[in-house]
């Protein structure tokens, strides 16, 4: 089964901001593994509804991150995930984002701050 | 009555009849034959999940092949009223199988998938087109451009008549582009919103179907294009020019039917999934 993403419309967060967010925690996750192609522009832009410049610019965002590789023959590729390469501004901004859709995900599913914790500190553990 | 007056009454009447067949099989509802044929080829389960994307891809093909057929029919019956004669021929064929074939394809390639308003979910697993057809339904587009490519410049040469030579190898090349670039849209075309199984293995059946419609009619057509050719280069004066066409035509359309009947469809391996009780219940629609 293939890694899904999700697009709310009514969410806070821009669209393009929601695609990033969630292509850099599937392959930091290890869902996406490196050499992986990603979809065109337009097939995702296609998919999630939303405009081929909304897709661009996650994918711009994610190649400025060093996440994933633009290439003429084979599109979109995901890079081996690289926490040296990764500056502690950048990594404070995508902890930042992740929490903000995590958030979101909470409210929109009307769950408490509690909930939310102990859901995360279950998940930090399977991590480890 | 003068001969010209009856040729453009019989023009009129098959006009009419072609418009009125028209209206009846764009009219009349996908029949159960040629949806048992879907169902036989892309193993795809028809449910009543997926019943309206199959149905209305159908339906909407039909329409297309149709339309293009009448729209050829148009220009055939507009050029005979404009030089006030009666043309039936090699050529009459071929303008009607072209306006076949860019029907199908126009049909193949749109999509009516409409989407809601709320969170829209979609797979980050690239589309590409050998997912969805063989290496041979792949690469014989591009076989037949090239051999074009490589026939128009020798017949132009050997038959010094490097006009008619230039435009078939001219239709040819486009023709293949605009395979190239309808093949995109198929891929890229956005997937219907539920998640339900058996509507994305129709969705890839369809995808599927489409793919071998466009390439099937590059092929055609550009096959059609280098038989010519090659019938410019072998011909001794050029008397049968109209016999060789319509042969090589007829030729094209019987392997270019065979072979496709024989490509595989090997995006079935992909979708393929354990199917679950309640959908059993569901069941196939009758």
């Amino acid at each position: 089964m293939s890694a899904t993403i999700t697009v709310d419309p009514s969410s806070g967060v821009p669209p393009y901001e929601q695609i990033r967010g969630q292509v850099e925690v599937l392959v930091l996750s290890g869902h996406l593994r490196p050499g992986t192609s990603l979809p065109t522009i337009r097939q995702l832009a296609h998919d999630l509804g939303v405009a081929p410049g909304t897709v661009q610019r996650a994918y711009r965002e994610l190649e400025l991150a060093g996440v994933v590789e633009s290439n003429r023959r084979r599109g979109t590729v995901v890079l081996e995930p690289n926490v040296e390469r990764t500056s502690r501004t950048q990594r404070e901004q995508r902890l930042q984002a992740a929490a903000r859709e995590l958030v979101a995900t909470a409210r929109g599913l009307g769950v408490d701050l509690d909930s939310v914790e102990s859901a995360l500190r279950g998940q930090w553990a399977v991590g480890d | 009555m003068t001969v010209i007056a009856l040729a453009l009454v019989l023009i009129a009447l098959a006009a009419l009849a072609i418009g009125l067949a028209a209206v009846a099989v764009s009219l009349a509802p996908v029949a159960r034959p040629r949806l048992d044929r879907f169902v036989a080829r892309t193993g795809v389960r028809f449910t009543s999940a997926n019943a309206p994307y199959v149905l209305d891809a159908l339906a909407r093909t039909m329409r297309w092949r149709t339309a293009g057929v009448v729209l050829a029919s148009a220009v055939w019956f507009a050029w005979d009223v404009l030089h006030q004669t009666l043309t039936v021929g090699t050529y009459t064929g071929v303008l009607l199988a072209t306006g076949f074939l860019v029907g199908s394809v126009v049909g193949e390639v749109g999509s009516a998938v409409s989407r809601g308003s709320g969170p829209r979910t979609a797979s980050l697993a690239a589309r590409r087109e050998r997912d969805y057809v063989g290496s041979w339904a792949r690469t014989s587009p591009a076989v037949v451009a090239a051999l074009s490519v490589v026939l128009g410049p020798v017949a132009a040469l050997v038959r010094s008549e490097p006009v008619g030579a230039s435009l078939l190898v001219a239709v040819v090349l486009m023709a293949w582009a605009a395979g190239r670039g309808c093949t995109r849209l198929v891929l890229e075309r956005p997937r219907p919103p539920e998640p339900d199984a058996d509507v994305v293995a129709a969705d890839d059946g369809l995808r599927s179907r489409a793919l071998h419609a466009v390439g099937g009619a590059v092929v055609l057509g550009g096959s059609w294009s280098a038989i010519t050719l090659v019938a410019n280069l072998l011909r001794g004066d050029g008397s049968r020019d109209g016999v060789v066409a319509g042969c090589a035509l007829l030729l094209m359309a019987v392997v270019a039917w065979w072979a496709w009947r024989r490509a595989t469809a090997p995006f079935l391996v992909l979708v393929v999934r354990p199917v679950s009780p309640e959908r059993v219940q569901d069941g196939p629609v009758a």
